[in-house]
């Protein structure tokens, strides 16, 4: 099995607005915009970027919860995002995912023993007796009693739901779990024994993750790769050292100088970043940042820039800051290049 | 939003056990006494044969008698004892009540689920139950049953038709808000299938809806049974109830009111009982109805 355990090709979903019967062009929501990255197994990669920039709808459309308007999902080379609903059953095992909501995401009317141990129910028959081994064991996994099985989730604390939520996911014993904000819910001090059972349980089990966070705090502490996402696409995908050390586009900069430092002597890097995120409806030409860009040029304006490699691996879509060379650029944004400015 | 909204809760049915029934029963006054009363009524009415004579029986020489310790409320214009026919009247006004709302209730919850889930079908049946719903119910009666003759089965199928895009349509706008939920999602993700999603996620959310529904659609079929039957179109002669008996007896309200009091005071004491118990599993499945009153 060589080859990434996911890879996402140009993956692309456009919500239309409205039903559009007489008019002849129906305004799209861009939320995710021609997005391709891969993940090894084993391994954390996160999503990042702010609110409404198109992470969740990633998630989403690895889950299938959604169909993509475009684009392909690989899972060891088969593509999930064209199967039909049975044939995508049999990879449903492959992978899981953690909600953002420990409250909302758990069925409030079913026991804690019935909500982890479904998964498996949908796949094969279970006596009780199996039933209650399995749920047992996977509660001691997640670091909770088996006791709480019979536990409805309104009778347990935000952690322990979320506990459960990831029992859940762990009971199809996935290669690959996908947590969209599974630890923004929470507080801090619980965030941080979720995310240890998270990297506990990786390292028992050799579970990757997509892990999607607004949270930079918690990326750097658990992202192995980190993809930056704004407006729908990456514009910069880089290892987790690397990026924070040195952010290259100049989103992943600002955002990076935007997070908050416990340490009250720390000075903040001013990077200028002024007004609102455009609206994915009728996003800007050219690069997407560029109306906020302290750096931007007149070709920003005009061309997309494509995620080009740079020299320690990492993958920028910059004109200013990665320029594509004739070799690396795409044949077509080549193309349309108008080198007025200089 | 979401963690502020959480902990208020309505009682979580799959906890209820019977010991906790006398603690429901203080907290909700309303549910005891109209789950008491309408109890009450079916036992009567179901033990009738033990203690009532013979609704059916016809004696001349003892038309229109007052109360006497044979006959408790007296007797009617063909002689017939007044309070076996009230007794004997609750078993029709129960059993069309109670399989009207039946009836309607599954029906609407089955067309309510298929139509919340199912974008497509969705169209076309809320405009199908839109249709039905501008029936008028006394109408349709009229019409079926002088289609097929009176009965009955006919009856519960008039009745229950009419009632029928209220249940469709509370069942489907609480499918609708329940399907959109992080555990419906998660359901799916877990590989389960539209059966065990539609079982097990969502159609236990709308049994507390679907509860307080049925109440009032049962309170209502009541009531029209009396209607239809006091027009002569509801059941067949022959057979004691309500509706019946105040029909035949108004003329002679004068000398034996009994003959129409007793039908009509029972058949409000039912209905309040119905209603009664609706209100109460409002209160009880949904605890911010009532702060707010």
């Amino acid at each position: 099995m060589s080859g990434p355990l996911l890879k996402v090709e140009n993956l692309t979903k456009h919500y239309p607005l409205g039903r559009g019967l007489l008019k002849k062009t129906i305004p799209v929501i861009r939320a995710v915009e021609d997005v391709s990255f891969s993940v090894e197994a084993g391994e954390t990669l996160c999503i990042v970027g702010e609110s409404g920039c198109g992470k969740s709808t990633v998630a989403r459309l690895l889950m299938r919860l959604v169909e993509p308007t475009g684009g392909r999902v690989l899972i060891d080379g088969t593509d999930i995002a064209g199967l039909k609903k049975n044939a995508l059953h049999a990879w449903r095992r492959r992978m899981q995912m953690v909600f953002q909501d420990p409250y909302s995401s758990l069925n409030p009317r079913l026991t804690a023993g019935q909500i982890i141990t479904e998964p498996v129910e949908n796949f094969e028959r279970l006596s009780r007796k199996q039933r209650n081994a399995l749920a047992a064991d996977l509660l001691r996994k997640v670091g909770m009693s088996p006791e709480m099985l019979h536990r409805l989730p309104s009778e347990l604390s935000g952690g322990q739901r979320q506990r459960l939520g990831i029992a859940r996911a762990l009971s199809l014993n996935p290669s690959l779990i996908i947590a969209d904000e599974a630890v923004s819910a929470l507080d801090v001090s619980v965030q941080a024994q979720i995310l240890n059972l998270l990297l506990d349980l990786q390292q028992q089990m050799g579970i990757a993750f997509v892990f999607i966070s607004h949270d930079l705090g918690v990326v750097e502490h658990i992202a192995h790769r980190v993809a930056v996402m704004y407006l729908g696409r990456i514009v910069e995908l880089a290892p987790c050292e690397a990026l924070f050390a040195k952010p290259v586009h100049p989103y992943s900069a600002a955002l990076i100088a935007a997070a908050p430092v416990p340490d009250p002597t720390w000075a903040r890097l001013e990077v200028p970043v002024e007004g609102e995120v455009p609206s994915p409806i009728n996003p800007p030409r050219g690069c997407a940042f560029h109306p906020r860009c302290p750096l931007a040029v007149d070709r920003c304006r005009t061309e997309l820039p494509p995620l080009v490699p740079m020299a320690d691996g990492r993958l920028v879509a910059c004109h200013v800051r990665a320029p594509a060379t004739e070799i690396l650029a795409e044949p077509s944004t080549a193309a349309n290049a108008s080198f007025t400015a200089a | 939003m979401t963690l502020l909204s959480a902990p208020i809760k309505a009682v979580p049915l799959g906890r209820l056990q019977l010991t906790d029934l006398p603690r429901v029963a203080r907290r909700h006054p309303l549910v005891s006494m109209g789950g008491g009363m309408l109890a009450l009524l079916i036992i009567l009415a179901v033990v009738a044969p033990l203690y009532a004579g013979d609704p059916v029986n016809m004696d001349p020489f003892k038309r229109l008698q007052p109360p006497s310790a044979e006959m408790w409320f007296g007797s009617d214009n063909l002689g017939r004892d007044v309070f076996a026919r009230t007794i004997f009247g609750a078993r029709i006004s129960l059993l069309v009540g109670l399989l009207s709302a039946a009836c309607a209730t599954l029906t609407g919850l089955l067309i309510g689920v298929i139509a919340g889930y199912s974008r497509s079908f969705d169209n076309v049946v809320m405009r199908i139950m839109d249709g039905l719903m501008s029936i008028p119910t006394i109408l349709l009666a009229i019409a079926l049953i002088s289609l097929t003759g009176p009965g009955i089965g006919i009856l519960i199928v008039a009745i229950a038709i009419p009632e029928m895009p209220a249940v469709t349509r509370l069942v489907r706008s609480v499918v609708l808000g329940v399907r959109e939920r992080p555990y419906v999602e998660a359901a799916l993700c877990g590989g389960a299938g539209l059966p065990r999603v539609l079982w097990r996620h969502i159609l236990p959310s709308t049994i507390p809806a679907l509860m307080v529904q049925g109440a009032t659609v049962c309170a209502s079929a009541i009531l029209t049974e009396a209607g239809l039957s006091f027009l002569g179109v509801g059941v067949p002669p022959e057979i004691p109830s309500w509706g019946n008996m105040i029909s035949s007896s108004r003329l002679y309200l004068s000398i034996a009111p009994l003959t129409v009091f007793a039908p009509g005071i029972c058949l409000a004491v039912t209905v309040l009982a119905v209603n009664l118990l609706g209100d109460g599993l409002r209160d009880l499945f949904d605890p911010r109805a009532k702060r707010r009153r």
